[in-house]
């Protein structure tokens, strides 16, 4: 299931990009899965646990991976916490699936849609405010202006 | 300080063309489009200079406001901050400025009559900006080998994207 905290989070990584880097058990990035991640946000092959083909800046290591993917690759294989903030829409199709057999959690303090008419994954999600479980667009978005009026 | 600049930041690999029209310019968008390769060499123009190899035309100062170690620290952004009154800031989504000190920061911006990059996907309600201001780089690749591999430019979200937006939400039962 996809738990979804509305606004700030202390259980939020605060570096998930220097947290990728140091602490990210590299084994994850042989499964398929990590693949297509990698494939469909940055475009490029994820050839080892250590080397992409880009196909802007060629062949580089795994720091040269978007944020968006780090984030992603860190939600959808570990427990950590991630904000939404620094995932593009592009990347919630991938937690949006990964969620359908991995509980994971996640917080936001952007607004996203995570029923987007675009995406063909739909899945309910736990707003984790209040702990009620959401299944459409308007359902979503009236939890989202309780607790993310600003954003 | 008033009127349009255009700026220009280009690498062996990347070339980064940009015409700021507004005080603000939020830069937002998918993941891996470029955000955070701009900033790197924002970042990496504003500690080594030309020394970076990086090449950076604009007819005023372009800043990041990390310290000339390459760290952050609270005095140093707020310095800098006053210090440049042309010039033309380079903020990351994960600079503290805009983290942990985003009230500070909206104040001595708000009075600042510096211009702002600012790459994030989060709102900010007390800055002045509208949604002109939002912006999501667009990359073109270039088949002439002697140039830079990719040209980015900037496209309004909210004029050339507002439709599509509109249409992703699904109508009410």
């Amino acid at each position: 299931m996809l738990h979804l905290y509305i606004g700030e989070s202390e259980k939020a990584l605060r570096a998930p990009n220097n947290w990728f880097m140091n602490a990210f058990p590299r084994e994850y990035l042989e499964t398929p899965l990590a693949r297509e991640i990698v494939q469909g946000i940055d475009k490029s092959v994820l050839e080892s646990r250590n080397a992409v083909l880009s196909p802007y800046l060629g062949r580089v290591g795994i720091d040269k991976l978007s944020t968006g993917v780090r984030q992603t690759l860190i939600a959808c294989f570990t427990d950590k916490v991630v904000d939404l903030v620094h995932c593009g829409d592009n990347c919630l199709t991938y937690i949006k699936k990964r969620s359908v057999d991995k509980d994971i959690y996640v917080t936001t303090t952007r607004y996203v849609n995570l029923f987007s008419k675009k995406d063909t994954v739909s899945v309910p999600v736990i707003i984790d405010n209040n702990g009620k479980i959401v299944n459409s667009f308007w359902e979503y978005d009236d939890e989202f202006d309780k607790f993310g009026g600003g954003l | 300080m008033i009127g349009k600049y255009h700026l220009r930041v280009r690498s062996k690999v990347c070339d980064f063309s940009l015409t700021l029209d507004r005080k603000y310019t939020l830069i937002q968008g998918d993941s891996g489009t470029g955000k955070s390769i701009f900033t790197d060499l924002v970042k990496q123009y504003s500690r080594y200079g030309a020394d970076s190899g990086i090449e950076l035309t604009c007819e005023i100062s372009v800043v990041s406001l990390i310290s000339d170690t390459g760290t952050w620290d609270t005095d140093t952004w707020k310095e800098k901050l006053n210090r440049y009154r042309d010039a033309i800031f380079v903020i990351d989504a994960f600079d503290p400025c805009i983290r942990e000190y985003e009230a500070e920061f909206s104040e001595l911006a708000e009075n600042s009559q510096a211009y702002f990059i600012i790459l994030s996907r989060k709102t900010f309600s007390a800055l002045s900006y509208d949604t002109d201001s939002i912006y999501e780089f667009v990359s073109v690749a270039n088949a002439d080998r002697g140039k830079q591999a990719y040209t980015v430019k900037l496209m309004k979200v909210y004029r050339d994207k507002m439709k599509n937006k509109f249409e992703n939400i699904p109508h009410k039962k």
